[in-house]
């Protein structure tokens, strides 16, 4: 039995793109959400220095601080991304493993 | 030549399917990041209160400062061996590095935490909300990444997905 390339993609491609639109959302406004506090944290910095409420040091002590806790966001970001992208891949293959299957005329997926 | 051609076609399809097969070293399910860990989760989870109550502690006593570094040292050196114990725990599992990087990003902020309060200039209440503001994102960040890592638990698939509630004193200026 042969299969049908167009048909086996396009199942896959259905599943994966079904996995993704339902993850990538959440992880979007988590990524949003963020973003925009951080950007509210750095507006304070320049606020406590613009009064004299801390140091030059202290200012740029502070945004490093935000930089690292920044790159921890990011960090969750592409896990969270990677995680998505390995259940598309397994959602394509579990659509798809019953014709492969049967065409090759064994369990390979 | 007819049937050269379909036997090229055939034999195209016969490679795609060979490559795919063979990059998938004939596992059926594909894994890119590491198991879940209880352990981190729940490291993390009290590291998060304790450095919470710190906080608390340090900004209850009067005046514009908070507590003194020397009275209140105790707790940097805690913390800091809580992380390096889940840091060691999170590095010996596979497929871990981002994890494994999170907890360094957190214990370099710990340092620059304790480096600020014990300095001269001290730390102002002022300023406090920054620094809760940054270590509450990284253990979110933290926490949100393990949960994910729980496939195919339907009740934390949710959680670990959904947007993070926003902290109380992670904005604003704190005055």
């Amino acid at each position: 039995m042969s299969i049908d390339v167009t048909d086996v993609a396009a199942k896959m491609l259905a599943a994966a793109k079904s996995v993704v639109g339902t993850n990538w959302p959440a992880t979007q406004q988590y990524f949003e959400s963020e973003t925009k506090i951080f950007a509210e944290r750095f507006a304070s910095i320049a606020k406590l220095r613009a009064e004299g409420a801390i140091s030059e040091e202290r200012a740029k002590s502070h945004i490093e601080f935000q930089k690292e806790a920044w790159e921890t966001v990011l960090l969750a970001v592409v896990g969270l991304n990677q995680i998505m992208v390995e259940r598309a891949l397994n959602a394509a293959l579990d659509a798809v493993k019953d014709i492969v299957n049967k065409a090759v005329g064994f369990v390979l997926l | 030549m007819k049937y050269l051609r379909k036997i090229q076609s055939n034999f195209g399809i016969g490679i795609l399917l060979f490559i795919t097969v063979a990059t998938l070293a004939g596992c059926v399910t594909i894994k890119l990041a590491g198991d879940y860990d209880e352990q981190i989760d729940k490291g993390i989870t009290a590291l998060q209160r304790d450095t919470e109550a710190f906080l608390v502690r340090l900004e209850s006593v009067p005046g514009t400062k908070l507590d003194e570094y020397e009275k209140t040292k105790a707790f940097y050196g805690e913390a800091k061996v809580a992380i390096s114990s889940l840091r060691i725990r999170a590095d010996a599992t596979e497929r871990n590095s981002l994890t494994v990087r999170m907890l360094d990003s957190l214990q370099k902020n710990l340092n620059r935490f304790e480096s600020d309060h014990a300095s001269k200039e001290g730390i102002s209440k002022r300023e406090l909300h920054l620094y809760r503001g940054g270590f509450n994102s990284q253990f979110t960040a933290i926490l949100t990444y393990e949960l994910a890592k729980k496939r195919g638990e339907k009740p934390d698939e949710a959680k670990a997905s959904a947007v993070a509630t926003p902290f109380p004193h992670s904005t604003g200026d704190g005055k």
